[in-house]
């Protein structure tokens, strides 16, 4: 090979090689600027503690933190205000060394003071409506909390509990600020939405800025946070996080598609109305993977009686079907999930088939049950079962010629999962059933699932997580959200009762890898009995604008779980 | 009398021509089974959204050939956007009076003939598909069944509670009439979108579609009779001084009679008139439950319900013909308020004497 | 029929006071006055059609036996237009004008009886007829403004006999009508009172009526009866101021 020659052209070409090895300036994060979010509603309040929904949660998450987070990507516990912990050989007693000079945002010092405070005279004050308590109390007995010195805190647990560490992401507040309102059992009220911004002190790596009531708020940079990223820099980069608020989601997807907004979240559905603009908008449609909850159709399969009218709660004609479990197999295999992800989803989607979602992590278990969508399957099994069209009339009948007719209802305000139902129901009748579909308003149907039990068939979602016992409420037999046989007082059947003992052994079990066997068996008992039919999920789309650095976008915290990291490309 | 009403009325060519749409609109509703290609919960998922066919009148080479149209193929393209593609070697010829979904003639006579179509698996999507390649043309049809069938009972029912009540106070006055008035208040005080929210969560949710129907246009007739009633209670009071009123008592007739017979008649024009009017407003009422989703339930279609799968960006933008209930819903409210105020014109004695 | 002593005051204002007369069988009573003395009210007040604020004070209304003043709601029902008929003034008012003529004459069988449509129809005809109605059948569709005067008197007059009632009110029948058809009228009154035995209450101001046709004659003034006997007498030897003065319009 003949040398090159040193023309100037090849000089450049070194030149620029040159410069672009040895200028660090383009990987460094640079500081400033602000991200545009939006939000659906207004922050009921700007209380942690008593909020309930997650417009409030939206504008907390930022100003809060706890003795723990979980790292979004690796789905693992890691340390935040604690930055280590040690727990007993006999799993009841936690110990967390807190974070040394760290300061909230109004300059005190935050101690050990301030965690027993907000466990001792928040969480677990009888004149605070809390939401985490339940949480925190197993079988009505709360932990012990005790401050040990002002870097050491000890929980002291009734039980062993798995779930503990995670929990402990726990928001914390400050006891130099609320304490006196605790004392004047004023705390339900404080914190409100009239509240002076430089009032709301927390740990976290912004604090809030301003709030104009429908329209926006804004957080700032918190100059007193803790956090330094790997290279040492301070965090966070950001100036500012400003969310719009805006009515619905079709009005933030405008806004986003103006410029106006730096962020949205879409589901397959938009997808072909935002994927188009990526080049001239200047972002990316990020693909996280499967929601988070489920998706499902539930039978009643509640066999009580009304006690004021004693009566049964369900027809006992129709509760024959819906606890036989080849019809409920029969109904599994009648939905149709290829075609829901097509029509709803734009071909975006996932399959459901258990409990947890495929983005939970390690306690997903992919090896359930599965039941492919086959009308001609579902018709045997159920003419084997003794459904039959014993009279011509089109609609098929059960052993003593009662038709198989049922009500069949969602709430009316989500236009995907009453598609969903219509489909559900189209192919049902297909099969000869006879389903009257109604959608109710959600607060009707909510009724019906925990008090008036008048309800045949139903399709509904839930929220979820990665940790499985905070599914209890639904998968114990005692749970108000048991829904197709709610707060039994024994197992109704003993596969219930096995998902029982499944349940109390493994949030007291703390070695993961045992744990996982036991919520794997959960899940394979769940697909086999079928309390619940499962439908589709939804696939966690992100549109971001591409001046971003440091997006790390997950399914299980959205794309922006690590904000303080999160630096604006120059 | 009539002959000439009728003549002055056919003056106005925009009543006539609202007058001609409405007829041809409530014969297609009455006709509906047999117009429509197919009935209106035949759903077929792989034409999602399909665009409207194309009817083709020449092949390939250009020559005339009886109309067919292509069969599809669906792709989705980068975008995730769906892509209909017509097969060339896959060509469904339009018949007419073909064998298609069953029905009966007026719920009686079975039957499956329908005015055109092709053949299976082709499908004719005159006017497009829904989400789930329901022929929107059809269900179109069928809606129109529904909404308009729930206007003309639901006015047929408030009209004739509104006139008896009217009636009644009017001609007995004192007492009756003001107990009377203080209730039809009390209902009108009411507004009425929110009686109908009301209303409606009272339906037991265990009624069957039929039953669902029959409780909407119930509720919807609660709503609108109170005005009818205070208007005809007015003309009822005066009427009752006129001597044929006195005329008749001396006859032995029973006040009910008298007020059938004698009082009401007199109350026709301005009764026709406000019912042509009132109309519009069940079919906008009926509409806007099933929009929401408490109205009209799948898979029978009315206009309000078709409208509800219009409600998102993303539908308009890439189905646009999702669009067309709400342009019969406006179109057939006009034609009505439009004959509706030709009518007044023509009835009403102070313009027409 | 016997009114006595009957009392009918508006607010507390007799304006018919202590009237007392009897209608014989077969005989036509002409109950005379000028306008607002209380005759037309008194005629109503038997079959208690009074106009709301009109309050029957006292008095008794015999007939068939019972006091029309006090019996039921129902029973007054069942004896006007069928036992006691009243005809009216100004038939074009009386009629209903959205109606036909037929539909009208027909209702007082629909309410009194139960006839079929066939023999309702039959029965209107044959009245129409006997009140001297040339074309009963184009009568009988027609709207009583399509209808001559003479005629829509005529057809009323059908109307009120049309269930042979024992009493007739007649409520100033001829004033309307040109002097050749009260002429015709009149004599249809005393046709049906001879053929179908009625007797007639003829309220009136036109004593050259009287003279034609009425047996008895009450005058009334101001609420009160000032004279009463048979018509031949009264009309020639009139004994009270009033009835001379009312004379002397006549002649």
């Amino acid at each position: 090979m003949a040398p090159t020659p040193l023309t100037p052209k090849v000089l450049l070409v070194a030149l620029a090689f040159l410069f672009f090895f040895l200028t660090p300036a383009h990987a460094k994060p640079s500081y400033g600027g602000s991200i545009v979010l939006t939000s659906t509603s207004d922050p009921k309040s700007f209380n942690d503690i008593t909020a309930k929904e997650t417009s409030t949660r939206e504008v907390t998450s930022h100003i809060f933190e706890g003795l723990t987070t979980m790292n979004a990507v690796t789905l693992q516990v890691e340390p935040a205000l604690a930055e280590r912990w040690e727990v007993s050989e006999d799993g009841h007693t936690w110990t967390f060394y807190l974070r040394p000079g760290v300061k909230w945002n109004d300059g005190e010092p935050f101690t050990a003071d301030d965690v027993v405070f907000t466990f001792n005279d928040l969480i677990y004050n009888d004149d605070i409506a809390s939401s985490s308590r339940d949480i925190f109390t197993i079988e009505d007995k709360t932990f012990k909390v005790e401050k040990v010195d002002d870097l050491t805190v000890r929980f002291t647990l009734p039980v062993k509990f798995a779930p503990f560490l995670r929990a402990m992401s726990q928001a914390i507040l400050p006891k130099h600020k609320l304490a006196k309102a605790v004392a004047e059992k004023k705390f339900n009220f404080t914190w409100g939405l009239d509240t002076p911004p430089s009032e709301i002190v927390g740990t976290g790596a912004f604090k809030l800025s301003s709030y104009r009531p429908g329209e926006r708020f804004v957080l700032v940079r918190n100059p007193l946070y803790w956090k330094r990223s790997k290279e040492g820099d301070a965090l966070p980069y950001l100036d500012r996080i400003v969310y719009l608020i805006v009515q619905n989601l079709d009005t933030a997807m405008l806004k986003f598609l103006d410029g106006e907004v730096d962020y949205i979240g879409l589901r397959g559905m938009e997808y072909p109305l935002i994927k188009p603009n990526e080049r001239k908008g200047n972002f990316t449609v990020y693909d996280a993977g499967p929601d988070f909850g489920s998706s499902f159709v539930v039978f009643n399969q509640n066999t009580g009686v009304n006690p004021k009218t004693q009566k049964p709660f369900v027809d006992p004609v129709k509760s024959k079907w819906f606890l036989d479990i080849n019809f409920r197999r029969a109904v599994a295999h009648a939905i149709d999930k290829n075609k829901m992800m097509e029509i709803l989803m734009n071909g975006f989607g996932y399959p459901q088939d258990s409990d947890m979602s495929k983005s939970a992590g390690v306690f997903y278990n992919p090896n359930v049950e599965k039941y492919d969508y086959d009308l001609l399957k579902a018709k045997k099994i159920l003419a084997d079962a003794g459904y039959i069209d014993r009279n011509g009339d089109g609609w098929i009948e059960d052993p003593e010629e009662h038709t198989v007719e049922f009500n069949f209802s969602t709430n009316s305000g989500n236009n995907e999962r009453v598609q969903i139902a219509s489909i559900i129901r189209h192919d049902l009748q297909s099969l000869g059933m006879k389903v009257n579909f109604l959608s109710l308003e959600f607060n009707t149907l909510v009724t019906k699932l925990n008090s008036t039990f008048d309800w045949d068939a139903i399709v509904l979602g839930l929220t979820g997580g990665i940790e499985p016992h905070f599914g209890k409420n639904v998968w114990h037999s005692t749970g108000g959200l048991h829904m197709w046989y709610p707060m039994q007082k024994t197992p109704a059947t003993d596969w219930e009762k096995r998902i029982d003992e499944i349940f109390i052994q493994g949030v007291q079990e703390l070695d993961e890898n045992k744990r996982k066997v036991l919520y794997d068996e959960f899940q394979v008992i769940v697909s086999q009995q079928l309390p619940l039919i499962y439908t589709v999920l939804n696939s966690d789309l992100y549109a971001i604008r591409n001046r971003f650095g440091n997006l790390k976008p997950t399914s299980y915290a959205g794309p922006f779980h690590n904000m303080e990291e999160i630096y604006i490309n120059k | 009398m009539k002959n000439r009403a009728w003549s002055q009325f056919c003056e106005n060519r925009w009543a006539v021509a609202g007058l001609i749409i409405l007829g041809i609109i409530h014969a297609a509703a009455l006709f509906a089974d047999f117009l429509a290609p197919y009935s209106f919960s035949n759903e077929e998922r792989t034409y999602s959204y399909a665009p409207p066919s194309k009817i083709h009148f020449r092949d390939e080479q250009g020559s005339l050939v009886p109309p067919f149209v292509y069969g599809a193929e669906i792709k989705f393209d980068e975008y995730r956007r769906r892509i209909y593609q017509d097969k060339a070697d896959e060509k469904y010829p339009l018949s007419f009076f073909v064998q298609g979904d069953k029905y009966k003639i007026l719920g009686l006579v079975p039957t499956t003939i329908h005015l055109f179509g092709v053949k299976e698996p082709g499908r004719i999507y005159l006017w497009g598909a829904d989400s789930r390649g329901r022929d929107l043309f059809s269900r179109l049809l069928h809606g129109a069944r529904i909404s308009l069938s729930i206007g003309i009972l639901g006015v047929a029912i408030s009209f004739s509670i509104g006139l008896l009540v009217g009636g009644i106070a009017g001609y007995y006055g004192g007492k009756t009439d003001d107990i009377i008035m203080r209730i039809c208040e009390m209902f009108m005080m009411f507004p009425g979108f929110y009686l109908l929210l009301a209303l409606r969560a009272v339906v037991p949710p265990n009624f069957n579609s039929i039953q669902v129907y029959l409780a909407i246009v119930v509720i919807l007739s609660f709503i609108g009779w109170a005005s009818l009633a205070r208007v005809i209670r007015g003309m009822c009071l005066s009427l009752r001084e006129r001597e044929f009123v006195l005329a008749a008592k001396t006859m032995g007739l029973s006040d009910l009679r008298i007020i059938i017979r004698h009082i009401l008649p007199h109350t026709l024009s301005y009764s026709l008139i406000a019912v042509m009017l009132s109309i519009p407003g069940y079919i906008l009422a009926e509409s806007s439950l099933s929009l929401i989703g408490l109205g009209i339930q799948d898979p029978y279609a009315s206009w309000g319900n078709l409208l509800a799968e219009a409600m998102g960006i993303v539908q308009i933008k890439f189905a646009p013909w999702i669009l067309l209930p709400g342009f019969f819903i406006f179109i057939t409210v006009m034609c009505f308020n439009v004959v509706g105020d030709a009518l007044r014109d023509v009835l009403d004695p102070k313009t027409s004497q | 029929m016997q009114i006595k002593n009957l009392a009918v005051s508006v607010n507390s204002k007799k304006i018919v006071d202590d009237v007392s007369l009897t209608v014989e069988e077969r005989s036509i009573f002409a109950l005379v006055g000028g306008s607002g003395s209380g005759k037309s009210t008194t005629g109503l007040a038997v079959l208690r059609l009074l106009a709301p604020g009109l309050e029957i004070k006292s008095g008794e209304a015999i007939f068939g036996g019972r006091d029309l003043l006090k019996i039921g709601a129902e029973e007054l029902r069942q004896v006007r237009g069928k036992e006691i008929a009243m005809v009216f003034q100004e038939p074009l008012y009386a009629f209903n004008p959205v109606l036909t003529v037929g539909q009208q004459i027909e209702e007082v069988f629909t309410a009194h009886t139960d006839f079929l449509g066939e023999k309702r129809l039959e029965e209107t005809l044959r009245l129409l007829d006997i009140v001297g109605i040339k074309d009963p059948l184009r009568v009988h569709k027609s709207y009583p403004h399509q209808l001559s005067g003479g005629m829509r008197q005529r057809a009323m007059i059908a109307q009120a006999v049309a269930l042979k009632p024992r009493l007739i009110i007649a409520d100033e029948p001829t004033s309307s009508l040109d002097v050749t058809l009260q002429a015709r009228v009149m004599e249809l009154f005393l046709k049906l009172r001879d053929e179908f035995d009625l007797s007639v209450l003829l309220i009136t101001h036109d004593l050259g009526v009287v003279q034609h046709m009425a047996d008895h004659v009450a005058v009334m003034n101001n609420g009160k009866i000032v004279e009463s006997g048979s018509s031949g007498e009264v009309l020639k030897n009139p004994k009270h101021q009033y009835t001379r003065e009312l004379l002397s319009y006549v002649s």
